[in-house]
C-alpha cells in the first residue's frame, strides 16, 4: 500500500508541479521571500521542545527515537543548538552541540556518555543521516539562509492554498543536494511542501510539513514526514511541548557544559 | 505530603544503565593450569544524576562485575559518587569522578588521571574513578580546570587467573592505594573555529605503575613512581578530515626514565551514505615515545588503524575492526574484529575476535599466538 502510494508520488509530483506552475509575480525574487521569512524567524531568542522521530523501512518497520531540543539565537544567524538524544536506552545522554556557522561548515561535537568523552566531529558530512533517518544533517539546520542561493519559480496552489515556489541551491560543495524546491504559503510564507535533488539531479526525497500553529508569536509545525522515492523509506518527526522566546543561558550550549550534570 | 515529595524526586533522579551477560573463550590455549580458558561474567553499569534547581547536581556511576570461573575479574565500585555546586562562569565538583583529556581514540598519552580496569578488556580498558575536587571556570570559549587528586589507586592488569595475566598466573602485588594528598592537575581547554586545543599538567603518582619480578622469581611487584607531566593536545578540522596530535613531556626520579616525550598523531575521515544510511568510519593513529624510554613505556613506536561501519539500519549493526602493529617488532600484530546488533529495542548482542600474534604489553613479557572469542548480550535501561 505505501509502496504504491509513494510510486503515484514519485511520477505524479514532477508532472502536477510544471503542469499547475503559474507564472512568477513581476517584482518578487526567492531571495527576497526568503529573507522575509528568515526575518520572521529572528527574535525567538531561545528555544526548548520535544522530539519524536518515527523510521519507518520499505518493509514497514518502524523505530522510535525520542530527543530534546534546545536552541539559543545567536549573532548574524550564528545560532546554537543541542540535541539530547532520550530514548531508546542505549543512546540514552549522547548529545549533539552544533554552532552554525552560515555558509560554512557548522562546528559540531557529540558527547559519548558511556566514556563521558566530549568528541569534536567534522560537520562536513552534512549530507548524513541523522540517526538512520531519511533527514540529513542539513536539513536540521534551524537558520539555512547563508546556506544557499534562491531562485523564485512562479506560484502553485497546494491543497487548497496559494503558494510561491522557490528553488534553492546550496553554496557549500558538501551538501548532499544539488537543488531543493520549496513551497510556502502565501498567507505566512511558511513551507508547505520541499523536493530535495540529489548530487545526480534526482528526485530524492519528498517532505510535507503539517500542523503549522503560531507559538507566541512564531509559526512552528507539529509534523514533519520525509519521503525517500528512491528507497520507499520515510521517516517523520513531530514536536510537542514547544516553548520560545525562553531566556536560556549562553554558556549551555558550550563543550563545557556538555559533562556538567552527565 | 511525604509521597508526592517522593514522586517529584523520583521524577528528577535521571537515570540509564545496562546489565549484561558476556562470555570469553580461550581457543588457542597454552598458558599455565592457573590460568582460566573461560570466563564468564554479569555486569550492571547504573548512571544517575539529580539536579536540585539549577546551581546544585549530584551524579553517579555504579559499576559491578562478577565472574563465573575468573574471581581477579570481581568488582564492584563507585567511578562516579560526586555532588556539584554551579554559578554562570564556575563550578566545584567533589567526589569520585571520571576525567577525560585528549582526544585520539587508541591510547592517549594524555588520559592518564585515573586508573584503567584492564580486566574489563585487555585492548579497550575502562577508567576507575578516583575520589577528586574540581574546580572549574568558564570563559566564553574555554575553561580552566583545577583538580586536586588526593587519593592514589593504581590500573588493574589482568590478574593472575586471566588469560592475560602480566606475570604469567604468578601472583602481582600492586603498590597499596592510599591517600596522597601532593597529586593536583590543571587543564586549559579552548574550542570553537576550525581547532579545539588544551593546555595540561598533571603532578602526582603514576597510575600505570611499574613491576619487576621479585629476588625468588615467584611474584611480580608493582612500584609506582611520581611524575610530572606538561601536555598539549590539538584537534583540527580540515573539511572531511578530523586531525589530532597529542604531546606530553613527562619528568621523573626514575632511573633510565627520567625525561620522556611521550605522544600521538592521528586522524579520522568519515565517508558519510556509503550503503543506504550507513556511515564508515577510518582511523588511523601513530603511538610514540621518545627513543630514551624506548624499553620501559608501552606504545613506543606503534600504529594504530580501525574501521567502524556503522548501519543506521533498524537492527543498529554495526562492524568494527582494529589493528595494532608493533614497529619495533615487525612480526607483532593485535587483530580485532566485532559485529554488534539489536534484534530487539534496548537489546544489543555482540560477537568479537580478538588475535594476538606477539605482542609485547610489557618489556619482560610477549604474548604468543593467541586470541579471546568474546560474545555478550546486553539490556539498556
Amino acid at each position: 500500500m505505501i509502496s504504491k502510494y509513494v510510486i503515484a508520488i514519485v511520477f505524479s509530483a514532477p508532472l502536477l508541479a510544471s503542469a499547475s506552475l503559474l507564472p512568477e509575480t513581476p517584482y518578487l525574487n526567492g531571495e527576497a521571500i526568503e529573507i522575509k521569512q528568515d526575518q520572521m524567524q529572528t527574535g525567538y531568542i531561545g528555544e526548548t521542545r520535544t522530539m519524536t522521530l518515527t523510521l519507518g523501512n520499505a518493509q514497514g518497520e518502524e523505530s522510535i527515537r525520542k530527543v530534546n531540543f534546545e536552541g539559543f539565537e545567536g549573532d548574524r544567524r550564528h545560532d546554537k543548538t543541542v540535541l539530547r538524544f532520550v530514548y531508546p536506552a542505549d543512546i540514552k545522554g549522547t548529545a549533539l552541540l552544533t554552532h552554525e556557522q552560515g555558509s560554512e561548515d557548522d562546528d559540531q561535537w557529540l558527547y559519548l556518555p558511556a566514556i563521558k568523552r566530549v568528541k569534536r566531529i567534522a560537520s562536513s558530512n552534512q549530507s548524513g543521516s541523522f540517526m538512520g533517518s531519511e533527514f540529513a544533517y542539513e536539513d536540521l539546520v534551524v537558520r539555512q539562509i547563508d546556506k544557499y542561493t534562491y531562485r523564485y519559480l512562479g506560484d502553485e496552489e497546494i491543497d487548497g492554498k496559494d503558494c510561491y515556489v522557490i528553488e534553492r541551491k546550496p553554496k557549500n560543495k558538501n551538501s548532499g543536494y544539488s537543488k531543493v524546491i520549496r513551497w510556502r504559503m502565501k498567507s505566512n510564507l511558511q513551507e508547505l511542501k520541499t523536493e530535495y535533488y540529489d548530487r545526480k539531479g534526482e528526485l530524492l526525497k519528498q517532505r510535507k510539513m503539517e500542523g503549522h500553529r503560531l507559538i507566541d508569536g512564531f509559526w512552528r509545525v507539529k509534523k514533519i514526514t520525509v519521503k525517500n522515492v528512491q528507497t520507499n523509506k520515510y521517516s517523520t518527526l513531530t514536536f510537542d511541548d514547544v516553548k520560545i522566546k525562553l531566556d536560556l543561558p549562553e554558556h549551555k550550549f558550550s563543550v563545557r557544559e556538555f559533562n556538567s550534570v552527565e | 505530603m511525604l509521597l508526592l515529595s517522593g514522586t517529584g524526586l523520583a521524577k528528577a533522579i535521571e537515570y540509564r544503565g545496562f546489565v549484561e551477560l558476556e562470555n570469553n573463550r580461550y581457543p588457542v590455549w597454552a598458558a599455565n593450569t592457573k590460568q582460566v580458558d573461560q570466563e564468564r561474567a554479569f555486569k550492571l553499569r547504573l548512571d544517575a544524576s539529580y539536579r536540585t534547581g539549577t546551581d546544585m547536581a549530584f551524579g553517579m556511576r555504579a559499576f559491578v562485575r562478577k565472574d563465573a570461573y575468573n574471581k581477579d575479574r570481581d568488582v564492584a565500585r563507585f567511578d562516579e559518587l560526586w555532588g556539584q555546586y554551579a554559578v554562570p562562569q564556575w563550578d566545584v565538583r567533589v567526589g569520585n569522578q571520571l576525567v577525560t583529556w585528549g582526544s585520539v581514540e587508541s591510547v592517549s598519552p594524555l588520559d592518564i588521571v585515573n586508573p584503567r580496569d584492564y580486566e574489563e578488556d585487555v585492548v579497550e580498558p575502562i577508567k576507575i574513578g578516583i575520589p577528586a575536587v574540581r574546580v572549574r571556570r568558564g570563559f566564553e570559549e574555554a575553561d580552566i580546570s583545577l583538580y586536586w587528586l588526593p587519593y592514589f589507586e593504581a590500573s588493574r592488569f589482568s590478574g593472575p587467573r586471566s588469560f592475560y595475566s602480566i606475570s604469567g598466573g604468578l601472583p602481582n602485588l600492586y603498590p597499596a592505594s592510599r591517600w596522597d594528598g601532593s597529586q593536583w592537575a590543571a587543564r586549559y581547554f579552548h574550542t570553537g573555529g576550525s581547532i579545539d586545543y588544551g593546555i595540561s599538567y598533571f603532578r602526582g603518582l603514576e597510575r600505570n605503575v611499574k613491576f619487576d619480578f621479585s629476588q625468588a622469581g615467584d611474584m611480580l611487584i608493582g612500584k609506582t613512581f611520581r611524575s610530572q607531566r606538561v601536555g598539549f593536545e590539538a584537534t583540527m578540522v580540515l573539511g572531511e578530515l578530523v586531525l589530532k596530535g597529542e604531546f606530553v613531556y613527562r619528568t621523573t626520579a626514575e632511573e633510565g626514565n627520567r625525561r620522556a616525550l611521550l605522544y600521538a598523531l592521528g586522524t579520522e575521515y568519515t565517508i558519510s551514505s556509503i550503503w543506504g544510511h550507513s556511515d564508515l568510519t577510518l582511523f588511523a593513529e601513530y603511538l610514540a615515545s621518545s627513543r630514551n624510554v624506548k624499553d620501559i613505556e608501552l606504545m613506543q613506536n606503534d600504529f594504530f588503524t580501525a574501521a567502524r561501519w556503522n548501519f543506521s539500519d533498524h537492527y543498529k549493526q554495526r562492524i568494527q575492526a582494529g589493528y595494532f602493529w608493533d614497529l619495533d617488532h615487525r612480526q607483532a600484530h593485535v587483530y580485532r574484529v566485532e559485529y554488534t546488533g539489536s534484534p530487539y529495542e534496548n537489546i544489543d548482542a555482540g560477537i568479537r575476535y580478538t588475535y594476538t600474534r606477539d605482542y609485547l604489553p610489557g618489556p619482560h613479557y610477549a604474548e604468543k599466538k593467541d586470541g579471546v572469542l568474546h560474545i555478550f548480550l546486553r539490556n539498556y535501561f
